[in-house]
């Protein structure tokens, strides 16, 4: 049975790269004692995927990964989940039946390191096309950037009208280098909404909903950038800090509303 | 959760900002307000080495047991932070608390390699402690050094308050006690090291003076004389001279101990283990769980400083290996076990534990990584269920390329071992081998540098000759064949022996490099050799006396760090360190040692007798004669003394 979950990494854990926290998150797993299966040969590895990386400094409250569990799926199996089950030499029936949802994140949770919570958990099939990483279109985030007094060249009285000034264009475009070449890009499109305000302390907040996945993925920092150069503010990329709020799917759905309760 | 004391903008600009954020699961984070004293224990290299040893995750568990103290861990800062915190005075922090390394009570720091002394001075240096003892104030933390490097600790002595003459489980709490005593009477720093030299197995260097003669060797180690010391003669002690601080006045009274005794576990099975292993947030090195089987080694091999200082050969019991690794492994949510010690093989009850761990284990998907076993049909057969036949290969360590050379050094192991070994598993369908070898052994000629490829050669042909081309698989023999050289460490029979210049050691994997391409098989025979120049530092430094603590000073203040790191070592910055300190290095190094001559060294007494080692040395170089190991037949080495292990296991003769 393949469980999605939601999670957050949250506080010091923000400095785990996304290979690592990869396998912190199994030790969590296995700590917790819950029946994760395992691929064949000599050095197996949990059947587990994440709906998306997370470069590291960046928050979320609201990423996901897929792990399959030894439990009995309570939903009518397809032909793909019944063949793969006994592929593995199980047989659906014989498994135990899981635990309530309630249950299962909590005892996830209590193995997982501090800043690490389990939020939320939903049963999804087993259909082609429906894997977390490959599902994701769009994410949800909050910017925070907060530059130290003595860097911020000019105060963002003004800045944020840049904003007004980012959704009223029909194109932003940004020159985007790689190893091998330079080349024009548009990010408007990829912008769903960007909205600022400022916060008493001085510092401006930002909600963001882009385009994330991997058919398109336009980075937060990017927009940052190309706020700050509008603003006519230096951009300082150590002064922002990220928090994904949720990944989203092409529908704009949320990547729980596409799975089933348990 | 404790917020990192580094902020977003440091984190986010060095490598790995995982390394300094603490709070990984299953360290210990206590109340400060609740405890007396506050331990920092510093493995002085980069977070993921030292996350992968034992011995400070034993210590973390046997000093946190305690409920008045707190013991967390530090690690070296990499350079790209390194230069930050100096640039930003940011002092070194202890990754639990992410508070000062300064306002520890206990800075103490384990030894492992020569090659670390720089970053000992780096980590110094970044607390804000002073560099030599003598300069501490009060405020300052007692600096104490521990593990293998601490055998010959003159070289660093005058960068430490004390030393921990062995092992943590024996003596550790009886010193935190004694410090506790001391410091809540108001005792001064001075008079606090005192107490502790009370306990056995403390060294204290302010409390002992060398003396050398003109040619340079040592002449004398002795005590100091405390009877005019301001914070020692018998006026600065009136205040304790009373019923209730009797046993202080004893302690701070009593003469110094003549010779340090290096203190031995007879209780490993009851002593603490790191059951609840700390799990690190970012890979380590041995990113797994750690299983030490047994201390100590019976082999008896003569340049090996483990095999000598470990003694006497210690077993734990297979149920309490068993219940560990249990543990371990539902604490920590590792899926990756490993065995430790010296010569696995010898452990008794060794296929008792693999079945356990291969085929008994509740909860699969553990994989056991073996140490080097002896190779034959069981260790063929136990790696073959854990380990694809096809990726591994097989690890020969006959150190030396002849016979006449293997027995100098007391290796037992045969070429006829190897040669069966290697046909027995090329049956079994491997078919690459790794070869490990020294250069620079005493006695070594050029026949036994070229003996190094033979032994290859000779590999290669079994594989040719015994296996029919249909059971190939296609597959061509791989011998990869390593050099590494030779240096003689203190407590080793080869202590007396002399070192070569750089470049010889270079001439002679030249030698070996030849002669393998002369080799019929070639091409199937890969070969790896390292640099000479760290082997002169490390030459130096293993056998060093306190006049070596200049050069490591200087070293390190015109930027040697990380001298164990190949991209890191900087030769050209230590020559000038020997030029401007006026080292001779050929004294450390070259020089052939008389029979009697004092080393720096023999103040400790590590229960391996003097004698012992330079019959040892005798029986290698003049009468080329093996010793037989510890299960055949006892040698009267002096671990007997210790009073449990292999020496009071009932004698069989043979093997």
């Amino acid at each position: 049975m393949r469980i999605r979950i939601r999670f957050t990494k949250r506080g010091p854990v923000r400095y785990v790269g996304h290979l690592d926290f990869m396998r912190c998150f199994q030790k969590g797993i296995k700590k917790s004692g819950l029946p994760a299966l395992y691929s064949a040969g000599f050095s197996p590895h949990m059947l587990m995927s994440f709906a998306a990386p997370l470069a590291i400094g960046e928050e979320t409250l609201g990423d996901y990964v897929d792990v399959d569990f030894a439990f009995r799926d309570p939903y009518p199996l397809s032909e793909q989940e019944a063949y793969r089950l006994h592929d593995m030499g199980l047989v659906n029936e014989d498994l135990p039946l899981p635990p309530s949802s309630a249950e299962f994140l909590k005892t996830l949770g209590e193995a997982m390191p501090e800043g690490v919570e389990v939020t939320d958990a939903c049963r999804v099939g087993l259909i082609k096309g429906s894997k977390a990483m490959a599902l994701v279109r769009y994410a949800d985030y909050d910017l925070l950037y907060a530059p130290e007094p003595d860097s911020a060249s000019k105060p963002f009285e003004d800045a944020l009208s840049a904003v007004d000034f980012m959704n009223s264009s029909t194109e932003l475009m940004i020159r985007k280098k790689t190893k091998k070449s330079v080349r024009d890009v548009d990010i408007r499109p990829m912008i769903v909404s960007f909205s600022g305000e400022k916060d008493p302390s001085g510092a401006l907040r930002f909600s963001l909903r882009c385009a994330s996945g991997s058919s398109e993925n336009l980075k937060p920092a990017t927009v940052m950038e190309v706020f700050c150069e509008k603003a006519g503010i230096a951009f300082d990329p150590y002064a922002l800090f990220v928090t994904r709020r949720e990944l989203l799917n092409e529908e704009m759905k949320t990547l729980a509303e596409l799975g089933m309760p348990f | 959760m404790i917020k990192p004391v580094l902020s977003n903008r440091i984190l986010m600009q060095v490598e790995k900002p995982a390394r300094y954020i603490g709070n990984e699961v299953n360290s210990i984070v206590k109340d400060p307000d609740q405890v007396d004293i506050r331990f920092a224990m510093c493995f002085p290299d980069v977070y993921e080495i030292g996350m992968s040893h034992l011995g400070i995750q034993i210590i973390y568990e046997q000093l946190n047991r305690r409920k008045d103290t707190w013991c967390e861990r530090v690690y070296s800062p990499w350079p790209d932070l390194s230069e930050i915190m100096k640039r930003e005075q940011i002092p070194l922090f202890a990754l639990e608390s992410q508070s000062p390394v300064k306002h520890f009570d206990f800075l103490g720091i384990t030894l492992q390699y020569e090659l670390c002394y720089t970053n000992v001075l780096q980590v110094l240096d970044l607390s804000g402690i002073p560099f030599r003892a003598a300069e501490r104030s009060e405020e300052d933390p007692i600096v104490m050094g521990g593990g293998p490097c601490a055998y010959n600790p003159e070289p660093i002595a005058p960068f430490f308050d004390l030393f921990y003459i062995g092992e943590s489980e024996t003596v550790m709490d009886a010193l935190m006690d004694v410090y506790k005593r001391a410091r809540d009477a108001g005792c001064t720093r001075r008079q606090i090291l005192k107490a502790c030299t009370t306990v056995s197995g403390i060294y204290c260097p302010l409390f002992y003076e060398p003396s050398y003669h003109p040619d340079g060797t040592l002449r004398s180690f002795e005590r100091i004389h405390t009877a005019g010391d301001p914070d020692l003669c018998e006026e600065a002690l009136s205040a304790f001279r009373n019923e209730e601080m009797k046993d202080l006045y004893e302690r701070l009274s009593s003469e110094l101990p003549e010779k340090i005794v290096r203190q031995i576990s007879t209780t490993l099975d009851k002593d603490p283990y790191p059951e609840h292993p700390i799990v690190p947030f970012i890979k380590a090195t041995q990113d797994r769980v750690v299983l030490e089987i047994q201390r100590g080694c019976i082999r008896g091999c003569r340049f090996c400083q483990a095999g000598m200082i470990y003694r006497p050969l210690r077993e734990r019991s297979l149920e309490t290996l068993k219940n560990y690794a249990m543990n371990m492994l539902e604490s920590s949510g590792y899926e990756e076990l490993s065995l430790s010690s010296l010569s696995s093989s010898d452990y008794r009850n060794l296929p008792e534990l693999l079945d356990f761990l291969i085929t008994e284990l509740p909860g699969q998907h553990v994989n056991i990584s073996l140490p080097s076993l002896r190779i034959d049909n069981f260790s063929l057969d136990v790696m073959s269920k854990v380990q694809d036949v096809k990726k591994s290969s097989l690890t020969f360590a006959p150190e030396a390329g002849t016979q006449r050379l293997r027995d100098v050094i007391n290796k037992g192991i045969t070429e006829e071992d190897i040669l069966t070994g290697s046909l027995a598993a090329f049956k079994g369908g491997w078919y690459k081998v790794k070869l490990y070898f020294m250069l620079g052994l005493p006695t070594e000629t050029d026949e036994d540098r070229r003996g190094i490829a033979h032994l290859a050669q000779k590999i290669c042909e079994v594989y040719y000759d015994e296996i029919p081309k249909e059971d190939r698989q296609g597959n061509a023999v791989d011998i990869t064949v390593s050099t590494s050289f030779f240096v003689p460490k203190p407590f080793t029979p080869f202590q007396w022996a002399s070192m070569q210049h750089p470049s010889d050691y270079l001439d002679d994997a030249r030698t070996v490099k030849s002669e393998v391409r002369a080799m019929k098989n070639q091409k199937r025979i890969h070969y790896k050799y390292h640099d000479a120049q760290g082997t002169e530092l490390e030459g130096i430094m293993a056998r060093g006396d306190r006049r070596v603590a200049a050069v490591i000073e200087y070293a390190y203040r015109h930027g040697a760090l990380f001298d164990s790191w190949t991209d890191c070592f900087h030769y050209e910055i230590w020559q000038e360190a020997y030029e401007k300190c006026g080292l001779d290095v050929d004294f450390y190094t070259t020089r052939a040692r008389n029979d009697d001559e004092l080393f720096p060294w023999d103040f400790i007494d590590v229960k391996v007798s003097r004698q012992f080692l330079l019959n040892e040395w005798h029986r290698a170089t003049k009468e080329q004669m093996i010793t037989p190991n510890c299960r055949q037949k006892c040698s009267g080495c002096g671990a007997l003394s210790a009073g449990e292990g292999v020496c009071f296991e009932s004698k069989k003769g043979g093997e």
